[in-house]
């Protein structure tokens, strides 16, 4: 069978499976093996569980679970809560204060996670039934939740980031820092567009039944500190001199657990287990996946199907612009369907050499990627922000939350247009504090 | 106690027993990275052994946890289609997607097995100068997928049979 | 006839090993004898590491692969990656052809693989604080090094050791986690470690680091292929050997040139620090390895045996 051909017969047989319900991890891992076994024998699987262990066996890698254990410590805690209420004391005069007080929550939780569920699922846990309670419409809250809860891919640390920074061999710490401003952009973006919203409907001033007096707008303000000594600390870790991103993953881990421990009296085994268990759910989902997805782009290699596809591409030579708008509409078709760090597994491979050739920075590309990605976790079939809301506020119809989320689609389209114009709001940062890019 | 139910209690206790060990060893990771960050950039010391520790245990936690979260039905598939389809085909859904990952999961544990018992026997270590023996962080990868076709064969047969689970329930 | 040939170095982007690997497909392909090599560089098919159980069990036909990778399976092979036991490549050449390497191709073939053509790559140190010459200098420093063996000596000689990938070397410097990082020249330049040192030590004639990457094939493979076949690839196998002596030398000096032009400060080795780096080599990796490796006192003595 020639490459291409092959090619159809992995993605057909790839989107069948898919619609069958079964799970990603194995979708990948099934074809993988199946073409390997067709194309080279029974033989071929003697070296799948190396090739399988080999990918997720590294130092890179295992920082994925590290920070998403970080998120996890302080989801667990009532840290989220605090911060959104001291940040509501300022912002409850402004039409839709609660929802930017919600929006800034995300991105400062964000700063602690680096997964978009694990964002979502802490700042929604409260946000959603205190903005619903006020009156704010379902779709508002839910959206603004699903969308701010993208940012934790955007804002450092970043699981996709990594899983980038593996596949295209870029450095890791240059990739967090291009994400900060592009994810202090999106914030503002998102609450640009809650302002509107809510000034047009009149919403969220009629709620105010209490005014708060300055001191007691500072008297919340020291519940704050926690987050702040952790993202500091963190920072400090990471950009001080003190260990590599992969080390502060596991270093930032332990931080949040001993801070969360001692300042909320979580101590005890209960709350414990609990951490550990939401953690070792989210991050061998992922990992499983990316272990498939290393067997899989094994296999598409070892077909040549990967190779074929870059040089079609390549040879189209199409204006650089185009190019890019081709891979965006790409990335954002397979982000409906995939998770992030499937899509970056299995795209990379094709798509860096082409870009590379085609003179695209690598660190802003990722950016772009990102973005793209974070449209996909609030786009169905497969968006894991969208199951998430619907688990921690099941009233709300998958109507609504779509309903909502989808201006804020069109804010981060917006995002990327401006990145796009403006490379430098991703790369000005790492150049800044790191000099140019090798 | 029938024997349904006696299998299924046992592949639900390895499944917890393997996430708990998942969650000590993820935890133990943690605690030996921060050691060696604090031994480096406080005391100038050399780490050695603790970036191999670290990588081996993380991984053995996620193969561990696989099991574990196979059993809260945790892995994220597209549940679109199955949603809306009637009794009859969505047995047959589950049977095909319960094969294939069947296939992937028998790959993984059947070359894992042989791997392991390769390892074992010609003394392979890893290339470090640690040199764990290889077999120590290996043998998460076979144990853990052959639980899990355990576990979906036991899926398989409860979705396709349906009327047997409820059976045992009454039981 | 389709050979899949993996390494791990950038692929058309003037690596000599994957020219290597290159100049041997197309030696075969103009050979006439329907074999093609199709080549997949960078990783694009195996990990790095990988390679050893793909080729030795047949999975993969060829690799150029660093041999060191391999001592976790067979522990001889660390003396490939052993400090000072090369010095130069002049001497590379004449270890090529003693008693010393036939032990290696033994041990190779006995696992499943041959040696299609011999490579030996020379390397250095960067430090961010100083030159990195004698023993002494290096003590206190925080150190990358490239494998268990140069790990052991540079303790013996007062450095701590830091583990990490090659990748992480240059965040490594640049954050202020290491100070100081040993591996190979072609490294040196990719991973553009001239930006962050502030001195490179390079191989002159007496070069503490050298490993031996040589491009080997599935000996399963090998012997399934016609007479001509073979013969095409080892002749191809020599050609690329012969065109890599004469690059070796050719690498450290772009090396140099690049750390040059960066404005890097550029020492060598004189023979009395080799001599008491040697020292300390033999009370701690050679010592190590004899002990624990089978025939690893031999081996050793072998290599130094070699004018
Ligand atoms: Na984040
Ligand atoms: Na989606």
């Amino acid at each position: 069978m020639s490459p291409s051909m092959s090619g159809l017969a992995v993605l057909v047989t790839m989107f069948a499976l898919l619609a069958a319900g079964t799970p990603i991890a194995f979708t990948m891992g099934f074809v993988a093996v199946a073409a390997l076994v067709l194309s080279e024998g029974w033989s071929a699987i003697g070296g799948v569980s190396e090739t399988f262990f080999a990918g997720l066996a590294n130092f890179g890698m295992v920082s994925i679970p590290m920070f998403i254990l970080m998120g996890a410590a302080v989801a667990s805690s009532p840290a989220g809560k605090d911060l959104y209420e001291a940040l509501d004391r300022w912002l409850y005069r402004v039409p839709g204060g609660m929802v930017l007080s919600n929006i800034g929550a995300c991105a400062l939780f964000a700063a602690l996670s680096g997964s978009s569920p694990a964002t979502c699922a802490a700042i929604g846990k409260m946000g959603i039934p205190e903005m619903t309670k006020r009156g704010y419409p379902d779709s508002l809250a839910a959206g603004s939740i699903a969308a701010g809860g993208t940012l934790g891919i955007l804002i450092p640390p970043s699981v996709t980031m990594i899983v980038y920074g593996i596949a295209t061999e870029t450095s890791i710490g240059r990739l967090f820092l291009a994400g900060l401003i592009p994810g202090l952009m999106l914030t503002a973006l998102f609450m640009v567009w809650a302002l509107f919203d809510c000034w047009r409907r009149g919403l969220g001033l009629s709620d105010v039944t209490r005014r708060y007096s300055l001191a007691e707008r500072l008297e919340k303000l020291p519940r704050v500190l926690p987050f702040l000594i952790i993202v500091a600390l963190i920072l400090f870790v990471l950009y001080g001199g003190v260990a590599t991103p992969s080390e502060a993953a596991g270093t930032g881990a332990l931080i949040c657990l001993v801070l969360v421990a001692v300042i909320y009296r979580m101590w005890k085994a209960g709350p414990m287990v609990a951490i550990f268990r939401d953690t070792i759910r989210e991050a061998v989902m992922i990992m499983l996946i990316l272990g498939a997805a290393e067997l899989f782009a094994f296999a598409l290699s070892s077909l040549f199907i990967t190779q074929t596809v870059a040089d079609g591409i390549a040879s189209l030579e199409v204006n650089r612009w185009v190019l890019l708008i081709v891979i965006n509409i790409f990335l954002l078709v397979a982000g409906f369907f995939l998770p992030p760090v499937a899509i970056i597994l299995m795209t990379a491979p094709i798509l860096m050499p082409i870009l590379d050739s085609a003179g695209f920075d690598p660190y802003w590309f990722a950016v772009m990627l990102t973005i793209n990605m974070e449209i996909g976790l609030i786009t169905p079939p497969v968006g894991l922000n969208l199951y998430v809301i619907n688990g921690i506020a099941p009233q709300i119809s998958l109507r609504d939350i779509l309903v909502g989320s989808m201006p804020f689609v069109g804010m981060m389209v917006l995002g990327m247009l401006l990145l796009a114009v403006f490379p430098q709001i991703a790369l000005f940062l790492p150049e800044l504090v790191m000099g140019p890019a090798i | 106690m029938t024997g349904m139910s006696a299998v299924l209690r046992i592949l639900d206790g390895l499944a917890r027993l393997s996430g708990i060990l998942a969650m000590l060893l993820l935890a133990s990771a943690t605690v030996v990275v921060t050691q060696m960050v604090i031994w480096r950039y406080f005391l100038g010391a050399s780490t050695v052994w603790q970036t191999e520790y670290v990588i081996f245990s993380t991984t053995a936690a996620m193969m561990l946890g696989a099991p574990y979260v196979l059993a809260l039905k945790g892995h994220v598939g597209v549940d679109l289609l199955v949603e809306r389809a009637g009794d009859g085909m969505r047995r047959v859904l589950a049977l095909i997607s319960g094969l294939a990952s069947l296939f992937f999961v028998g790959a993984l544990a059947w070359s894992g097995a042989h791997f392991l018992f390769e390892a074992t026997m010609k003394g392979w270590t890893t290339d470090t100068i640690w040199a764990l023996p290889l077999w120590i962080p290996f043998w998460p990868v076979p144990f853990a997928f052959a639980l899990m076709g355990l576990q979906l064969v036991m899926q398989m047969v409860l979705a396709v049979f349906p009327e047997l689970a409820a059976t045992e329930g009454a039981s | 006839e389709v050979l899949k040939a993996s390494h791990q170095f950038p692929g058309g982007k003037g690596d000599a090993r994957d020219e290597m690997v290159q100049m041997i497909a197309k030696e075969v392909a103009d050979a006439g004898v329907d074999l093609e090599i199709r080549v997949y560089p960078g990783e694009s098919l195996y990990k790095a590491r990988e390679q050893w159980s793909a080729v030795t069990s047949g999975q993969l036909d060829m690799t150029s692969f660093p041999l060191d990778y391999a001592a976790g399976r067979v522990p001889q092979f660390s003396v490939t990656l052993m400090p000072g036991l090369v010095r130069n490549h002049e001497r590379a050449q004449r270890l090529n052809d003693s008693p010393f390497m036939e032990e290696i191709y033994r041990l190779i073939e006995e696992s499943g693989a041959l040696v299609l053509s011999d490579a030996w790559l020379a390397g250095g140190f960067v430090s961010k604080k100083n030159c990195i010459t004698a023993p002494d200098s290096i003590s206190g420093q925080v150190t990358r090094a490239a494998g268990p063996a140069f790990e052991q000596m540079l303790v013996g000689a007062g450095a701590s050791i830091a583990s990490m990938p090659s990748s992480e070397i240059y965040t490594g410097m640049q954050t202020g986690v290491l100070d100081a990082a040993n591996t190979s020249s072609g490294s040196m330049v990719s991973y553009r470690l001239f930006e962050q040192a502030k001195c490179l030590t390079a191989p002159g004639e007496n070069a503490l680091w050298f490993m031996y990457e040589p491009v080997l094939i599935s000996k399963k493979k090998f012997e399934r292929l016609s007479e001509e076949q073979q013969q095409a690839l080892r002749d191809a196998g020599q050609k690329a050997e012969d065109w890599f002596a004469e690059q070796a030398a050719g690498l450290d000096s772009k090396m140099i040139e690049e750390f040059e032009k960066a404005g890097v400060e550029i020492a060598t080795m004189s023979p009395e620090d080799y001599d008491a780096w040697l020292a300390i080599a033999k009370e701690t990796s050679y010592k190590t390895f004899a002990e624990e490796v089978d025939g690893g006192q031999q081996l050793i003595d072998q290599a130094l045996a070699v004018e």
